[in-house]
C-alpha cells in the first residue's frame, strides 16, 4: 500500500539530494560535508524502501527502511560529534 | 528482541547523542538559525524512529507531518548556516579590508571593469577633492583629472590603458593632479590590474602620493646645480678680474690724494666712480657665482625695504603700497646682498609697469611648522611680498625665471633674478614667484627671523689712521703690495712685502727675533699655486705673535671673509678696497 506522505517524502528526498550533488548549494564547504551527504544519503534510502515496501518484499524493504534510518541517525550523531567538538575552530 | 526495535533503538540512541553533542558541547561558531534547524532536523529524525513506539499510543499525525518537514530541514540547515556564515565571513572580510584600505598611507581608487569608480581611501578622497559616496559609479577621468604639468595638456586616463594592456602601467614624470577645488598636486602613481584567482581582470586599482614637496626640492637642487656648474666657470674670471681692479683703485685714490690739480682731481674722481661700479658689477658676480657665506646680521627689516624700495622708485611713475603686520619680527640678512634683492625685483616690477602702477609690498610674520615647506626648515621667518600690476610672466618663462643669463630682455643679462635667489638660498631663505599673464607678478621671499635684537657695537669710523711700527704683507699680485705698500707709509708704518705664506713663515721664523715692532699683518686669502693665508693662519697662531692679522680677498663670499674671528683672523677686507676701507679696519683693529 502507498501511503502518499511517504511517497512526498522520498521525491522531496530524491530531488534534494539531486540538488546537493549538483552543486545547487556550497555543501562542500560545510565541515565535514562528505558525512554531512552520506547521513542524508542513507535516510534517503530509507525514505526509498519506504515506498518500495508498499510494492513488495515488504517485511525485506520495512527491515532496511529502519536499518537505513539507523545508519542515517548514526552517521548524524557521529556528524555532530565530529563538528561541534572543536571549539573556535573555523567550521567552514 | 526484535530486530527493528533494536534499530529504533539504536536510532533513538543516536538522535539523543546528536542532542547532546549540539546541546552541551562549545558551538558559538554556528549561527543561531542554523542551530535551530539542526535541532529540528535531529528531533524530526527522532521521530521517526519513535515512529512505532507512537503509532501504538494512536499518535500518528505528528509523524506524517513531521516527515513530510524532513527533507525541508535537511535542505535549509546547511543553507541558513552559510548564508549566515558567508554574511558574518564577508562582514568580517568587508570590514578588514575597509580598515586596511583605509589605512594605506597612498592614495588608493579601485574601478570595475568599465573605469567606473567602485571604492576611494580617505588620502585619495583628499587629493581629489571628491567623497566617495558623490564618486562611487563616476567614470575615473571625472573625479581623477590629470594633465602634464609642462604642457598643461590632459594625459591618457591610466585605467583604460590597464585594461587594454592588462599590465601595470605607471605614470610620466611631471604628472599634476587637479582635484575637485581647483587645487594641484605633482603626483606619482602606478595603476595595476586586480585579477582574480583565474587571471581574469575584475577592475583597477590605482595607487598614487602626493609628491610636490618632492618635486619642488628636487627643482630646488636642480636650479643650485645650475648655479653651481656657473660658479666654476664666472667664479676665477670675476677674482682676476677684482684682482686688477684693485691695483687701477689703489692707484687712483693715491694719485688723487697726491694730486692738486682741481681738474685731474675731477677726473680722477669720475674714474673712481665708475670703477666703484665696476667693482660692485664683479662683486655680484662673485655673489651669484661664488656662493659663501654672507655677513648677516639681526635687525629690522622694514626700515632697510622701505628705503631700498624708495630709492629704487625714485623718479619714476609707480608708486609703492605697504602691508605691514603689527610687531614684525628681526631679520637675519646682509643688508648689502638683501638691498642688490630687493633692487632687482622693484626694477623688474618698474620695467613690467612701463606705463606706472602701484606696486604692493607685503611683509609678515610667517612660523614655518616642520616639514611643512619643501625646502625650509622649521622656525620663524619673515615673508615679504612685492606685488606688480604688470604685464605678468607666462609659465614657459616662468620656470626658468631664476636661471642663470636667462632673460627676456634686450640688454638684460640674466643674473639679476638668479643673483636674488643665490643670495637668498644662502640667507637659508626661499624665493619663490607667483604670476599669471595680464594681471601682474608677485614675488615672495622668505628669510629666516628672530624675536630677539643683537645690539650692534657702533665704531666711530674716523677718515684718518696714524700708526708706527712694521706691518708684513703678503699678496701674490705686485700692484697690490705696492699699493698696500704705499697707504701704510702714508699712515707712518714701515712695510715688508712677500709675495706668498712660504716666505711670510720663512721671514717670521728667521727675522723675527730681531724684528720686535711687529705692528699687524695683512695676507691675501688664496694664493693660486701657492701657500695662502688660509693655509698659514694656524702656524702664526703658533708663535705668539699678539699681533692683528688681517686677510684681503677678492672672494667676499668666502667663510673666512665672511666671519674672520672664527678663523683666527682679526678682520678681513674685500678687494678691491680703497683708502678708507683700510683706514676703517685698522682704526677698529689697531690701538697706538
Amino acid at each position: 500500500m502507498i501511503v502518499e506522505n511517504e511517497l512526498v517524502v522520498f521525491l522531496q528526498g530524491i530531488a534534494l539530494l539531486a540538488f546537493f550533488l549538483g552543486g545547487g548549494t556550497r555543501i562542500k564547504q560545510l565541515m565535514k560535508w562528505r558525512v554531512f551527504l552520506l547521513a542524508y544519503g542513507l535516510l534517503s534510502a530509507g525514505w526509498m524502501f519506504t515506498v518500495v515496501e508498499g510494492f513488495v518484499f515488504y517485511s525485506v524493504f520495512n527491515f532496511l527502511e529502519h536499518v537505513f534510518y539507523t545508519a542515517g541517525s548514526l552517521t548524524l550523531a557521529f556528524w555532530c560529534w565530529s563538528v561541534f567538538q572543536k571549539e573556535g575552530e573555523n567550521v567552514t | 528482541m526484535n530486530p527493528i526495535v533494536f534499530l529504533e533503538i539504536v536510532g533513538i540512541c543516536s538522535c539523543l547523542f546528536s542532542f547532546f553533542a549540539i546541546c552541551f558541547v562549545k558551538t558559538k561558531r554556528l549561527p543561531c538559525d542554523a542551530w535551530w534547524l539542526l535541532f529540528g532536523l535531529i528531533t524530526v529524525t527522532l521521530l521517526h524512529h519513535c515512529s512505532n513506539i507512537l503509532e501504538q499510543f494512536g499518535i500518528t499525525d505528528i509523524f506524517d507531518y513531521s516527515m513530510v518537514l524532513l527533507p525541508f530541514l535537511w535542505f535549509f540547515f546547511p543553507y541558513s548556516f552559510f548564508k549566515t556564515r558567508y554574511a558574518e565571513e564577508l562582514k568580517y572580510k568587508e570590514e578588514n579590508l575597509s580598515i586596511t584600505f583605509n589605512s594605506i598611507g597612498d592614495a588608493v581608487i579601485t574601478t570595475d571593469t568599465r573605469g567606473n569608480i567602485v571604492r576611494m581611501n580617505p588620502v585619495a578622497e583628499k587629493l581629489t577633492g571628491w567623497d566617495i559616496n558623490d564618486a562611487k559609479g563616476m567614470e575615473l577621468g571625472k573625479v581623477f583629472n590629470i594633465i602634464n604639468a609642462n604642457t598643461r595638456q590632459p594625459i591618457a586616463n591610466p585605467v583604460k590603458r590597464v585594461l587594454k594592456s592588462g599590465n601595470i602601467v605607471g605614470l610620466a614624470n611631471h604628472t599634476l593632479l587637479i582635484a575637485k577645488n581647483g587645487n594641484e598636486y605633482q603626483i606619482a602613481d602606478s595603476a595595476a590590474p586586480i585579477k582574480d584567482t583565474k587571471g581574469n581582470t575584475g577592475g583597477v586599482v590605482l595607487v598614487f602620493k602626493d609628491v610636490t614637496k618632492e618635486y619642488m626640492m628636487q627643482e630646488a637642487l636642480q636650479k643650485t646645480a645650475r648655479l653651481d656648474s656657473l660658479a666654476i666657470l664666472s667664479g676665477g674670471i670675476a677674482h682676476d678680474f677684482n684682482n686688477l681692479l684693485g691695483g687701477i683703485f689703489g692707484n687712483i685714490d693715491m694719485a688723487d690724494e697726491l694730486s692738486d690739480n682741481p681738474k685731474v682731481k675731477r677726473y680722477l674722481k669720475r674714474t673712481l666712480t665708475t670703477i666703484d661700479r665696476a667693482r660692485n658689477l664683479t662683486s655680484q658676480l662673485l655673489t651669484f657665482a661664488k656662493g659663501g657665506v654672507p655677513d648677516r646680521k639681526a635687525g629690522p627689516i622694514l626700515p632697510f625695504i622701505r628705503k631700498a624700495v624708495d630709492f629704487a622708485l625714485s623718479g619714476s611713475n609707480i608708486s609703492c603700497k605697504y602691508d605691514v603686520s603689527d610687531n614684525l619680527w628681526y631679520c637675519i640678512f646682509d643688508e648689502n646682498q638683501i638691498g642688490q634683492v630687493i633692487d632687482n625685483l622693484i626694477i623688474n616690477a618698474q620695467q613690467a609697469m612701463p606705463l606706472g602702477g602701484t606696486i604692493n609690498v607685503a611683509v609678515r610674520n610667517v612660523l614655518i611648522p616642520k616639514n611643512d615647506h619643501p625646502i625650509l626648515q622649521e622656525g620663524m621667518y619673515v615673508k615679504i611680498s612685492i606685488r606688480d600690476s604688470g604685464i605678468g610672466i607666462s609659465k614657459d618663462v616662468l620656470d626658468r625665471i631664476f636661471d642663470p643669463f636667462f632673460t627676456t630682455k634686450e640688454k638684460g643679462h640674466g643674473l639679476g633674478l638668479a643673483t636674488c635667489y643665490s643670495i637668498i638660498n644662502r640667507h637659508e631663505g626661499h624665493i619663490e614667484v607667483q604670476s599669471e599673464p595680464g594681471k601682474g607678478t608677485t614675488f615672495h621671499i622668505l628669510l629666516p627671523a628672530t624675536s630677539k635684537l643683537k645690539e650692534k657695537s657702533v665704531v666711530n669710523v674716523l677718515k684718518e689712521h696714524k700708526g708706527k711700527g712694521t706691518i708684513l704683507v703678503m699678496d701674490d699680485e705686485e700692484v697690490i703690495r705696492f699699493i698696500l705698500s704705499d697707504m701704510l707709509n702714508l699712515f707712518g708704518y714701515n712695510v715688508i712685502t712677500k709675495s706668498n705664506g712660504k716666505e711670510v713663515l720663512e721671514y717670521l721664523s728667521s727675522e723675527l727675533k730681531t724684528q720686535t715692532n711687529l705692528a699687524a699683518m695683512i695676507f691675501d686669502l688664496t694664493i693660486p699655486g701657492g701657500v695662502g693665508g688660509k693655509e698659514i693662519i694656524e702656524e702664526i697662531g703658533k708663535l705668539d705673535l699678539y699681533v692683528p692679522v688681517f686677510v684681503t680677498s677678492g672672494y667676499s663670499e668666502d667663510p673666512i671673509m665672511a666671519n674672520p674671528q672664527k678663523y683666527g683672523f682679526s678682520a678681513s677686507i674685500r678687494k678691491p678696497f680703497r683708502k678708507s676701507d683700510l683706514i676703517k679696519i685698522l682704526n677698529e683693529n689697531m690701538k697706538d
